[in-house]
């Protein structure tokens, strides 16, 4: 069955957060306590008289950070008016039970519940841990049932010469995502690029694909920033060459979702395994888990963790927060 | 590009700060903090230091004023910085208001008395905008699928599934080796990063031996004596299902029964990710791993099985439709018996007229079943059902019976699994290879992997692989150029394919050795050498006998070039020559016996004539220039790739930091040693420490570099172990040559040695102490009074 939803076609920038409709309360609020002072970005635009039944703010627990212990406390400040709040903390190299374990919680806190409303704010989590937490969400029937999120930063402060992060820790496949390999078949390596050079030429070096296309944001955020990913992934675009660029959308999932069948799809790329890294941004991310869901099955999607983050020249402010276009489909 | 930090000895700690934030920054891993003592001459204080650096950053504040000791200092510093075209850069680090120094406040300089971030942030878009292209990039204009250098193919995947231009560039290696490679016998093969592994493995497919051997079908190439058909698999991370470890914790919960709680399962999960080799006490005793490992061998097995049946059911209807000439002949009967004799042994009653289709039709479904049981597994409140065909460790034997049964030109041959990147495989994976390794009848696994990329040598019932029995030692494709026949050998092979890449582009000249011009004159005039030669031992309370000379040039006259050299920029400023790195030879031995380094070495060689209308083509030679360019922009890029090398996991940085530092301390020695100063080894004088928890960090530091051929360790053998040589050896690491250049080295490791005790080497890992030690493991070099040994090489 079918649940039917109003479709948005575009991103619907926010200046206040509502509840998801008037009648009643949302059901889940869900966030990402960070550094990233963006974390904040839909909190601090919350309506006064918005208000979830159950608010969880999500906290990676591996390493201390002062900024983000002082966001989280603001986010708890502001959240404790909206509902029943809990702080999960959850490893960021071991998500895999807390984030089934949230499934679970939410699925038996609904009791059942039609029209269960689940908003989700993603501006800063985890690439890996969203693709994973969405895929839980779809086994249970609920994508139809969340609304998503997204905070920009105010400004990157990206240089045309500074990466956003340093080194590469791990290249691994993302859980739930891999295994339908096929050995008949080349591998094409699908880089969705964003402001880290290094880690795509990792990703690169290590997987040694057949073929290579490369994906790049346009337009990007800002009008400013046009060009910028082709500077700081000059070295790769040099070794796979400027023919193998292919642009997509940076800000809205639907876009994403098309144009990235569009392209894989095509009878030029049909006939490989595609091996996809998602380094972009996090709408990207979910548009390409749009795509995956109804994807050819010889797709992986590898990650590359890096191996620290470039503080120095990283995210500043709180941008503008939209709420994502999300076709809502059950599996 | 290296960076000189001057301060005030008051302001050291915030110069140090801005040194390690640098670094961080990946500005360059060369910048050094150097205090001025009150009422010192500042340039003088400095001298050795400023002969190598591009910048000198000036922290600026009150102290650093009174300490430069006025304006007249100040303009007889910038009058030598302007002679060595050595650029100042002042730092406010106190308000411009309370500086002094009219000249200096006068001068653009960077704020960071009000924001130190936005200073820092400036300092870097400065610095990084003067710096030249980065070496990675110029390397990378050369590599690639659309680059027009001949060279351009450092990677197997770049000739695509072009198999005709594969056979045209394989050069086989030694006779002996390949010949023990194309045996019916299992064999692992190691090699570092861009050995040749992958091209090796690709030669014994069909499609490329048609092209190699000049034949039509599989049938002539019977006649020539392949009695073999191999089929190539590249084991990428994710290409099996169980990769990361969430579901066999599952199943070692569900199997056990025992309660699931958070803290113990990453606590499991640890242990499992930080296993590196089978079998391993820390797993054995934990009922829920042991569980969960059995469990995963099977599903992995019956995986595997599969998905090898697939890929050889698509490869054999492949070789039968290529037209004009396919390679066998398979008709519609030998397909429908096959097809029917497999889905006997899978335990279904086949229909009529079957063909591959339908086989491949059921085992895509048989996957996708296993593949939803994983994911069920760790899928909340799914539930997970076995519900697929089980296949056993002997099917791929009759599977491959059947198919050599009924096809007629492959009747009687053996089938060869060529497994590249085994390392991608976790260790449990492992065990079913080396199970096939040891048991399969009807196929034979070959198998190439990287150092340290074999995980365990046993099958999952604890029976060990014995090499020499169960199969031959291992190749090694790293060639060890301290043994004369392995230099030999690897020279004969880099002229083998550099002939075929050029004879594919229409070269005029195709012998690599013609076309790198050779020094038609020595650097530095020979008298001026002998001269240096004789002052060093005289200094060094030597005796001097002009008889000896060949044998002191044999060790002095190298480090005297570098000297000399070095001198000369203290003179006259950096853009002075650098030391030439030219020819075959030097190319060989700064390839450290790694083809793809090479490549590059030669590739970007040749960018650069070219670039400076040299016509190689045509048989213009490269001249020594042009590879002295070449040579330190790989040794640059080569560095620099350290930390992107996912292989070493989180040690990357760690590992470029500690080779730029041994690098300085070998410098130093080269600069300053009186009779051994050429070596590129270290030497551990306590390795039975390298156990203890306390060096888990160095001794990870060592694997690592070790399996990516970053480090090698020195084999020992009577053949070049010294006859005065008493001490005990330690355990010694070569550094690898291609770094020689960047870091201002010889090439030659020579027999010197370097001793240093885990405790050294671990503080020299450490960015507190690393400064300290290197100074001191410096001094020491520079200093020690080695034995004269008289038996050396390389």
């Amino acid at each position: 069955m079918v649940i039917v939803q109003k479709q948005i076609a575009d991103p619907l920038e926010l200046t206040v957060v509502e509840n998801w409709k008037t009648d009643r309360p949302d059901d889940f609020f869900i966030c990402w306590g960070s550094p990233e002072l963006r974390c904040t970005g839909s909190v601090n635009k919350l309506h006064s008289g918005y208000k979830a039944d159950h608010v969880f703010i999500l906290k990676y627990s591996n390493h201390e950070s002062k900024r983000r212990t002082k966001n989280i406390k603001s986010m708890i400040d502001r959240l404790e008016l909206v509902g029943n709040t809990s702080i999960i903390p959850i490893d960021e190299s071991k998500p895999m039970p807390i984030l089934k374990e949230i499934v679970e919680n939410i699925e038996s806190l609904l009791e059942n519940k039609k029209d269960a409303r689940i908003t989700i704010d993603i501006s800063t989590s985890i690439k890996w841990h969203l693709l994973i937490l969405l895929k839980f969400l779809n086994s249970r029937n609920l994508l139809s049932n969340i609304r998503l999120l997204y905070t920009e930063p105010e400004q990157y402060i990206t240089s045309l010469f500074q990466s956003l992060s340093f080194g590469i820790k791990e290249i691994f496949p993302i859980p739930l995502y891999y295994g339908n390999y096929d050995f008949s078949k080349n591998d094409l390596l699908v880089l969705i690029l964003g402001y880290e050079g290094s880690r795509a030429m990792a990703l690169y070096a290590d997987l040694d694909p057949a073929e290579c296309i490369l994906l790049i944001a346009d337009p990007p955020y800002k009008k400013e920033w046009k060009g910028r990913s082709e500077e700081l992934n000059k070295e790769i675009i040099n070794i796979i060459g400027k023919s193998k660029i292919k642009y997509i959308d940076s800000r809205n999932p639907l876009k994403v979702e098309l144009q990235l069948r569009k392209i894989l799809t095509s009878s030029k790329y049909k006939s490989y395994n595609h091996i996809i890294s998602p380094l972009g941004t996090k709408p990207q991310t979910i548009g390409l888990f749009l795509y995956l869901l109804k994807a050819l099955s010889n797709s992986i999607l590898i990650y590359g963790s890096p191996l620290r983050h470039n503080n120095l020249f990283y995210s500043k402010g709180i941008g503008r927060t939209w709420e994502l276009p999300f076709k809502r489909r059950n599996k | 590009m290296k960076i000189f930090v001057s301060c005030s000895n008051k302001d050291l700690e915030q110069a140090n700060k801005l040194a390690e934030d640098l670094k961080n920054q990946s500005v360059t891993p060369w910048i050094y903090v150097k205090d001025l003592r009150p009422g010192a001459m500042w340039l003088k204080q400095i001298d050795d230091a400023l002969s190598e650096a591009d910048y000198v950053l000036g922290v600026i504040t009150e102290n650093y004023i009174s300490s430069l000791g006025g304006i007249e200092a100040y303009i007889a510093i910038s009058d030598g910085l302007r002679t060595k075209n050595i650029r100042f850069l002042p730092l406010f680090f106190s308000s411009r208001d309370r500086i002094t120094s009219a000249i200096i406040k006068a001068l653009q300089g960077f704020d960071f008395f009000n924001n130190y971030d936005d200073g820092l942030r400036c300092l870097i878009e400065f610095l990084k905008k003067e710096e030249p292209e980065s070496a990675k990039i110029t390397l990378s204009k050369v590599e690639g699928p659309e680059s027009s250098n001949p060279f351009h193919r450092v990677r197997m995947e770049f000739f695509r599934d072009n198999y005709r231009l594969i056979a045209k560039a394989f050069a086989i290696p030694e006779k002996e080796k390949y010949e023990l490679l194309q045996e019916e016998r299992p064999i692992v093969i190691f090699g570092g990063r861009g050995s040749g592994k992958s091209m090796i493995l690709k030669s014994l497919t069909p499609q490329v031996l048609l092209h190699r051997l000049k034949c039509q079908n599989f049938g002539e190439l019977r006649k020539k004596g392949v009695n073999y058909l191999g089929f190539y698999f590249r084991i990428e991370k994710g290409s099996l299902l169980m990769y990361d470890y969430n579901s066999l914790l599952e199943m070692g919960f569900a199997q056990t029964g025992l309660p699931k709680n958070y803290e113990l399962y990453k606590r499991l999960l640890d242990k499992l990710n930080k296993l590196r080799k089978l079998p391993s006490k820390e797993t054995d005793e934990e009922p829920i791993l042991t569980a969960g490992f059995n469990a995963v061998w099977a599903i992995t097995l019956n995986e595997f099985n599969f998905k090898i049946l697939k890929m050889m059911i698509i490869k054999l209807k492949e070789f039968s439709n290529i037209t004009p000439n396919p390679i066998i002949t398979l008709g519609k009967t030998e397909e429908e018996i096959i097809s029917r004799s497999i889905f006997e042994k899978l335990g279904i009653q086949p229909k009529e007229g079957l063909c591959f289709k339908d086989l491949i039709v059921y085992v895509d479904q048989e996957i996708s079943k296993i593949s939803n049981y994983v994911q069920n597994l760790a899928t909340p409140y799914a539930i997970p059902e076995v519900n697929w065909c089980r296949t056993n460790i002997k099917f791929l034997d009759e599977v491959f019976k059947i198919v050599s049964t009924n096809i007629d030109e492959l009747k009687n041959i053996t089938f060869y699994l060529l497994l590249d990147e085994f390392e991608n495989f976790r260790p449990i994976q492992q065990t079913i290879i080396i199970e096939w390794i040891k048991t399969a009848q009807n196929f034979v696994v070959k198998v190439a992997s990287k150092f340290e990329g074999m995980f365990t040598n046993m099958t999952l019932q604890g029976q060990p692989l014995q090499f020499g029995q169960d199969c031959p030692q291992p190749i090694e494709l790293d060639y060890n150029l301290f043994d004369r026949s392995q230099k030999a050998n690897y020279q004969k092979l880099l002229k083998n394919i550099c002939y075929n890449i050029l004879d594919i582009e229409g070269y005029a000249e195709k012998d690599i050795s013609n076309i790198l011009e050779v020094l038609k004159e020595p650097e530095i005039p020979q008298k001026i050498i002998d001269e240096e030669i004789r002052k060093i031992r005289l200094n060094a309370n030597l005796d001097f006998d002009p008889n000896k000379i060949d044998s002191y040039r044999d060790k002095l006259k190298t480090a005297v070039i570098f000297r000399i050299l070095r001198q000369k920029r203290k003179n006259m400023g950096r853009k002075t020559k650098k030391k030439v790195f030219a020819g075959f030879e030097t190319y060989t031995y700064l390839s450290s016996g790694i083809v793809r380094i090479f490549l590059n070495l030669v590739g970007l060689a040749l960018y650069k004539a070219e670039g400076e209308r040299i016509n190689v083509k045509n048989g213009e030679k490269i001249t020594v220039e042009q590879q002295t360019w070449s040579a330190y922009i790989t040794s640059k890029a080569w560095l620099e790739k350290i930390p992107e090398n996912s292989d070493v996991m989180e040690q990357g940085e760690k590992i470029y930091h500690f080779i730029v530092a041994l690098g300085e301390i070998l410098n130093q020695r080269l600069l300053y040693h009186s009779t051994e100063p050429e070596c590129l080894a270290i030497t551990i004088v306590d390795p039975q420490n390298l156990t203890k928890d306390i060096n888990s960090g160095l001794r990870d530091i060592l694997v690592f570099s070790e399996k990516e051929s970053l480090l090698y360790k020195r084999k020992e053998t009577s053949a070049y172990k010294p006859k005065q040589f008493s001490s005990s050896r330690g355990r010694e690491y070569v550094l690898n040559r291609i770094y020689a250049p960047v870091l201002g080295l010889s090439y030659r490791a020579r027999w010197g040695r370097n001793r240093f005790s885990c405790n050294e080497l671990r503080k020299l890992l450490n960015s507190r102490t690393e400064e300290k030690m290197k100074k001191e493991l410096s001094n020491r070099l520079k200093n020690e009074k080695s034995e004269e040994i008289t038996l050396f090489d390389f």
